[in-house]
């Protein structure tokens, strides 16, 4: 009997190899195995054509000390998360309680919220280009009083980048709203029931309650944002594709440029290492985050 | 109707409710106004698109020109086709291999499960850029370059998918498949027969997401694609955009055309769409 118990266990786990190579493998294919090759290729001054050698640290080097394009790639990435995320947060979490109440329309607002998140991002870039164009509606509004044509604010180098910023506000904000919306239905009515028997004002009960409780969504959303921010790839090249000259590149825009439109095979390499190392600090800081500073 | 008297009364209590009201509605407002416009654009004449003031509605909606061109001056159904392609023939593989594997953590017993598990997870913060020279001379290898497949065949394995399956078949209580068990059914047998009708919503909302990434994608067709009949939607609608000369009234038909796929699967299946992201987001 426990023989074939012993067998019986074998045959389930070997069955479960079988279920799990193909992806498994897949994944080392595709995802596992690039990101070594992307490692090494960063240390050789490979471009698409012909051979290549090792350059040692060269690429790093030119990164630091003389790429403008890159320091300004990640200074706009900076300006770019620390616009977006916490307008997109703070947005959504004002609109996801007051959706929690017993308004009508909720799901139409729901609806009208996320939308922006499912849309094609090269459909509604020419209506972005015009709503911020010297003669569209945001320019007008915002140079109302002020002498002289407006700016063209997608042209414009001292506003660009904080447009885009503001678009993925409008872009991103319904995912978080989702998510937020969930947790509020996830915090026990009790808790505010008790507090109202001790006559706490709405405002007492939003820093002691529910802050509190949506600290690990929170803090699940921001890091969830700043990862995708940093790949914000798609936004960049619908919108502005980096321009006027370089003034909007940020660093996800900026490696497709070196690698596919200059074919600096090794120094595009060397540059998602570096997108790759942000990224991986990010991701530790989730982890060990979750554990230490979240209330649960 | 009973929410509207309830919040009519809850407004005599607190008239501060309606300001806060009005807010939401104006914000929705300027959340959908890109639409509003994109929309009503695409029945605009040339002349009318770009004046100023702004003009929010066309002369007519019958000025179907925009549209008769975005299908005539380029291969706007080919497109279509292109996308349509992709995202079935991605949805399909992903679905298969992400729910097997998704099973076996869920469900079966073996050595090594959490490691490979974390393993898994880890796949989810490399971004794409990161892999994307390599996997590129991969498919230059393959002869894979200005075809479909590298936007489809490496995505057939996601760990996102593969962890959003194993939170939803992780609810399935273990009774129902041990009675399945019991008949002496096989591994394989018990998972098409119970797991799979089962989990059908989690299935639905995979898929949705999955789609939507798919038909919105750029990254991949810019990087793998050359010939312009096999573009996707996605990208091909640039075609109206020229660097001298930009067809905006084209450019609004198709963009809206574009959209019509997306609204759909959204509209059938918000249900399932926005528990599939909550999921997600609750555990971490």
């Amino acid at each position: 009997m426990a023989h074939s118990k012993r067998q019986l266990n074998r045959y389930e786990a070997m069955v479960a190899w079988v279920f799990i190579l193909p992806t498994l493998l897949g994944l080392l294919i595709f995802r596992i195995l690039p990101i070594f090759v992307t490692i090494g290729l960063s240390f050789t001054n490979w471009k698409m054509m012909g051979s290549f050698r090792w350059i040692g640290l060269l690429n790093y080097r030119e990164m630091i000390l003389f790429d403008p394009i890159f320091t300004l790639s990640m200074k706009n990435t900076v300006i770019f998360l620390l616009v977006s995320i916490p307008g997109s947060l703070s947005f959504a979490l004002l609109v996801a309680m007051k959706l929690n109440e017993d308004i009508p329309g909720k799901t139409v607002f729901r609806t009208v919220y996320f939308i922006p998140y499912i849309t094609t991002i090269t459909a509604i870039a020419s209506v972005f280009l015009w709503i911020f164009h010297s003669q569209g509606i945001v320019s007008r509004l915002l140079f109302y009083a002020s002498e002289g044509d407006p700016p063209n604010l997608l042209l414009d180098k001292r506003y660009v980048i904080y447009v885009l910023a503001i678009i993925q506000i409008w872009r991103s904000m319904g995912y978080s709203l989702i998510i937020y919306l969930a947790a509020l239905q996830n915090i026990p009515p009790e808790l505010y029931e008790s507090a109202e028997v001790d006559g706490a004002r709405p405002l007492q009960k939003f820093w002691n309650i529910t802050w509190p409780m949506l600290t690990p969504t929170t803090f699940f959303l921001i890091i969830t944002e700043m990862i995708s921010s940093f790949q914000a790839f798609d936004l960049v090249y619908a919108v502005t594709e980096g321009g006027p000259g370089t003034v909007s590149h940020v660093l996800a825009f900026y490696i497709y440029r070196v690698g596919f439109r200059l074919f600096r095979f090794g120094y595009a390499s060397a540059l998602s290492v570096v997108l790759f190392l942000i990224i991986l600090v990010i991701t530790l800081v989730q982890w060990r985050g979750q554990k230490r500073w979240v209330y649960e | 109707m009973s929410t509207i008297v309830q919040f009519a009364k809850d407004v005599r209590h607190n008239p501060t409710k309606l300001l806060t009201y009005f807010f939401l509605v104006i914000f929705s407002v300027i959340m959908i106004l890109p639409f509003f416009w994109l929309v009503t654009s695409s029945f605009k004449a040339p002349d009318e698109i770009f004046t100023v003031p702004i003009k929010w509605l066309p002369e007519s909606f019958g000025y179907l020109d925009n549209y008769e061109r975005a299908f005539t001056s380029a291969p706007f159904g080919k497109f279509y086709y292109n996308s349509l392609k992709i995202a079935t023939l991605r949805i399909i593989g992903v679905l298969f291999f992400s729910s097997l594997c998704a099973f076996s953590f869920a469900k079966l017993r073996f050595k090594g499960k959490n490691i490979i598990f974390l393993f898994i997870l880890g796949t989810l913060m490399l971004p794409a850029q990161v892999t994307i020279i390599p996997t590129y001379y991969l498919m230059t290898k393959l002869s894979w370059v200005n075809t479909h497949l590298p936007l489809i065949v490496p995505l057939f394995f996601d760990g996102f998918v593969v962890f959003m399956l194993r939170q939803f078949f992780l609810t399935i209580p273990d009774s129902l498949l041990d009675a399945a068990k019991i008949d002496g059914a096989g591994y394989l047998y018990t998972f098409f027969t119970v797991m799979i009708p089962l989990s059908k919503p989690a299935l639905a909302s995979v898929s949705m997401l999955i789609f939507i990434w798919s038909w919105n994608d750029i990254l991949g067709p810019l990087i793998f694609i050359n010939s312009q009949h096999l573009l996707p939607i996605s990208l091909g609608m640039n075609v109206f955009k020229q660097t001298h000369n930009t067809l905006y009234g084209p450019l609004f038909a198709g963009s809206v055309i574009a959209q019509i796929p997306l609204l759909i699967v959204f509209v059938a299946g918000q249900k399932y769409f926005q528990q599939g992201i909550a999921t997600t987001g609750i555990k971490g």
